[in-house]
């Protein structure tokens, strides 16, 4: 580690063992959430959990129409690809629906997956933090020595 | 500081699936087993809607000629009176509440309009909910099909002037039959034809 280290002046990122860390303000902490919300709405959203947009239910439907439904429509652009579109909609006990659309969640979703980010990065900054000793009351590392081990201490101390 | 990331990240993904969506068959067919979508609530706000489009005070004041409900894209087609101009008739389609075309009625003025008009009042459109659960009891009565089976569901409402009387036919469907329940406007079943 070189350079003096501020511990409140932003969170530290060591991508490598030995390189020089990265140290993210304020700004590359919105930044970086951003990216990893969108990232997570990406993966989770639209590749993995398309019903995770259920859980908005409370949100866009209605007392009249409580059951949310993801729907997908497939679409062959051209032979060999194949698109999908999902919608959300709300269903009521007699087969009525209302469409959400996909905007209005995706939006939803990814406002919270950027709190979640917030989080996450807000953790990851505060365990860097405590690692290099810079948090009052947390796990202190021992300073890595650059001397060979047995070598005694020079007259001159940096 | 690695270890931290990759437990996040594994927690997330042992946490999601490929689940929660269904495809736009699978879909329709939730909509068929409830009864397939009819309800009062859309069908009275699109003829507000109407009621807004021709210059009409409410969608209950609304002079009718003909009507005919898709509940399975929830679209209202209606011939009506305009409000704003008596004796010009509009064909207004409302899909989802929102207008989806108006189409002027030509020579419309040359017809009989106090004859064969009927106010939106005076049809069962606040009784549509019942009308559909009706029509549904009484067409699997004549197929002997099961009405809770899951599979039989209104697909269409029409109002139409048969030798001068307003009528309300209601058409049925199951997956092996079709068949039209026909109402008066005060709601009474008038019969089944297959």
């Amino acid at each position: 580690m070189s350079g003096d280290y501020d511990p409140t002046a932003g969170v530290t990122v060591s991508a490598v063992a030995g390189t020089t860390p990265v140290r993210l303000g304020v700004f590359g902490k919105i930044l970086a959430a951003l990216f990893l919300a969108m990232m997570l709405t990406v993966l989770i959203s639209v590749a993995i959990w398309p019903g995770e947009m259920k859980l908005l239910a409370p949100l866009f439907c209605t007392d009249a129409q409580p059951d949310a439904f993801v729907v997908t429509d497939s679409y062959q652009v051209t032979p060999g690809e194949t698109s999908y579109n999902f919608s959300m909609y709300c269903m009521g006990p007699r087969g009525d629906v209302t469409n959400v659309g996909v905007w209005k969640p995706y939006g939803t979703l990814f406002g919270i997956h950027l709190i979640i980010s917030f989080g996450i990065i807000a953790w990851l900054g505060s365990g860097n933090d405590s690692g290099s000793g810079g948090k009052p009351g947390g796990r202190k590392r021992r300073a890595r020595s650059t001397r060979p081990p047995g070598s005694t201490a020079g007259p001159f101390v940096s | 500081m690695t270890r931290r990331a990759c437990v996040v990240v594994l927690s997330m993904l042992s946490l999601t699936a490929c689940v929660g969506a269904v495809d736009r068959a699978d879909f329709d067919a939730e909509i068929r087993s409830r009864g397939g979508g009819v309800a009062v609530d859309w069908v009275s706000d699109a003829l507000d809607v109407v009621a807004l489009e021709v210059g009409a005070t409410s969608g209950e004041a609304l002079q009718i000629i003909t009507m005919t409900i898709t509940p399975s894209s929830r679209t209202t087609l209606v011939q009506t009176r305009r409000g704003d101009r008596e004796d010009f008739v509009d064909m207004v389609a409302v899909r989802e509440g929102e207008i989806l075309s108006v189409t002027p009625q030509q020579n419309a003025d040359r017809l009989p309009l106090d004859d064969i008009t009927i106010a939106a009042a005076d049809l069962p459109i606040g009784d549509v909910d019942r009308l559909a659960d009706e029509a549904i009891l009484a067409f699997t009565a004549d197929t002997g099909e099961d009405p809770d089976g899951g599979d039989v569901f209104v697909s269409l409402i029409q109002v139409s002037l048969i030798e001068g009387v307003h009528i309300v036919d209601v058409s049925v469907e199951s997956a092996r039959r079709t068949g039209t329940v026909r109402f008066d406007t005060d709601g009474g079943l008038i019969g089944v034809t297959g």
